[in-house]
């Protein structure tokens, strides 16, 4: 049995000599970050804890291509994120896109305020607005504003040059400023 | 009031990637434009909100069972990594049946001929079989060599053998019959003085006659009939049986034979 004081070299090294159990450590240290990622691209817990399994499971698959070296948590994102994207690309056609749950959430909440404080009143609209973000828009907000990975990191995530990684982070941001004011999300 | 400042170059300076000289441009930039501060001022704000929205927990099951529930299905995966590769092996192994079946398609359909025969060639050369038959009649043979031996030996009168025999063997009988003194048999004679007397089986000659010979030329039963079905003739078996004829060899050894004694084929040679 091994305890968080592993580093992740050590036990992928391990995994590499194949010894299963010493995966179990890094799902432990990092199903939580992936499960929050997950969750705020396909805003739906089932399938956020599906996508962090199918993460793992081709993590473990691909672990003879890792490089020992480089950091762990960012190569099983980008593994975790492209699964994503696919998903997304896959699984949403013909069905309802989250935003017309929460829209319809919204609009039933928005005639009886007091049963929500303000405050949650303002998170379900955020919410609503990250969900009707192009997925690319709102992977690299998620990637950036909420995990805070660096350009170069989000660069090698999705695979596109890191001037792609500025400008479209910069076209993100102005339509998810534009949906905000849609939803009357205000300013502070 | 526009500004002609890149929105990227915003984005970068909030986000802390410029490099130390595009930071100070833009710092001094947006101590002389309220336009660009107020974009950055909600920029940030933007951000906040983003960070601000909580997640749905997830469920205990994820929270406690994702390890093993990952565990088996790396360890059941691993177990059968054969299957992985059916996505290649599948397609090659139907590609190479294909290509068998069309092989042997191309391949002329029809009845066997002339040109499908296969010549095989014997290499080891037939060897005679050596057969020594009884004759028809018996040759009665007194032979004197220093005084002591006398042997009776029989002739062949009846040729109804395998060729190779056939020739020899009426050679012999015409010898014993014109009485000639005459060497018979495999060993050397120069030295015997032999007289021979020529007594044919009294066999009908207008019948076919069969026997059976034992190894030892005594004749065992007879047959007959004008027809290669054989009949049984009493009297004639009578008269035959016990009648001594050289002792029939194959290949050298004394064996039982069926021999046909009929005498009016070699009357007819």
């Amino acid at each position: 049995m091994y305890n968080s004081i592993e580093s992740d070299e050590f036990l992928i090294e391990r995994v590499k000599n194949g010894d299963c159990e010493s995966f179990n450590p890094l799902v432990e240290r990092y199903k939580m970050p992936l499960y929050k990622i997950m969750y705020r691209m396909v805003y739906n817990r089932d399938d956020a804890e599906d996508l962090v399994e199918e993460a793992f499971i081709k993590a473990f698959r691909a672990i003879s291509k890792f490089e020992i070296g480089r950091p762990f948590y960012a190569w099983i994102c980008r593994i975790a994120v492209n699964n994503a994207i696919n998903y997304l690309k896959k699984e949403r056609r013909g069905q309802v896109q989250p935003i017309e749950f929460f829209e319809h959430s919204l609009a039933a909440k928005k005639g009886n305020p007091v049963e929500m404080t303000k405050q949650k009143v303002l998170q379900e609209r955020i919410t609503a607005a990250m969900a009707k973000l192009p997925d690319d828009y709102r992977t690299i907000i998620v990637l950036k504003v909420e995990e805070d990975f660096s350009y170069d990191e989000i660069s090698k995530i999705l695979k596109i040059p890191k001037g792609t990684v500025m400008s479209r982070l910069a076209r993100a941001r102005q339509k998810l400023k534009g949906i905000f004011k849609e939803i009357g999300v205000q300013n502070k | 009031m526009k500004c002609d400042l890149s929105i990227e170059l915003l984005n970068g300076y909030l986000d802390g990637e410029l490099d130390k000289e595009q930071k100070a441009e833009i710092e001094k930039h947006l101590k002389e434009c309220e336009v660009c501060r107020k974009e950055l001022e909600e920029l940030r704000q933007l951000d906040e909100h983003v960070r601000t929205v909580e997640i749905e927990e997830p469920s205990r099951e994820f929270i406690f069972n994702i390890n093993r529930r990952v565990l088996e299905k790396v360890k059941k995966k691993s177990r059968f990594r054969l299957f992985r590769l059916s996505p290649v092996l599948v397609p090659v192994t139907v590609a190479l049946l294909v290509f068998i079946i069309l092989i042997n398609i191309n391949q002329p359909v029809g009845f066997a001929s002339l040109d499908d025969r296969i010549l095989y060639v014997e290499v080891e050369t037939k060897k005679d079989l050596d057969i020594e038959i009884p004759k028809a009649g018996f040759v009665r043979e007194e032979v004197y060599a220093k005084g002591v031996v006398a042997k009776e030996k029989k002739a062949l009168t009846a040729p109804t053998v395998p060729s190779m025999a056939k020739a020899r063997d009426v050679e012999v009988f015409d010898h014993a019959k014109k009485g000639e003194a005459r060497a018979f048999g495999t060993e050397a004679q120069d030295e015997i003085i032999s007289t021979t007397v020529v007594q044919e089986l009294q066999i009908p000659r207008d019948r076919i006659v069969r026997a059976i010979v034992d190894s030892n030329g005594k004749i065992l039963k007879v047959a007959t009939g004008n027809t290669i079905i054989p009949e049984k003739d009493t009297m004639l078996e009578n008269r035959l049986q016990g009648q001594q004829l050289s002792p029939p060899t194959v290949a050298g050894r004394k064996t039982q034979l069926y021999v046909d004694l009929t005498q009016e084929k070699v009357t007819e040679k």
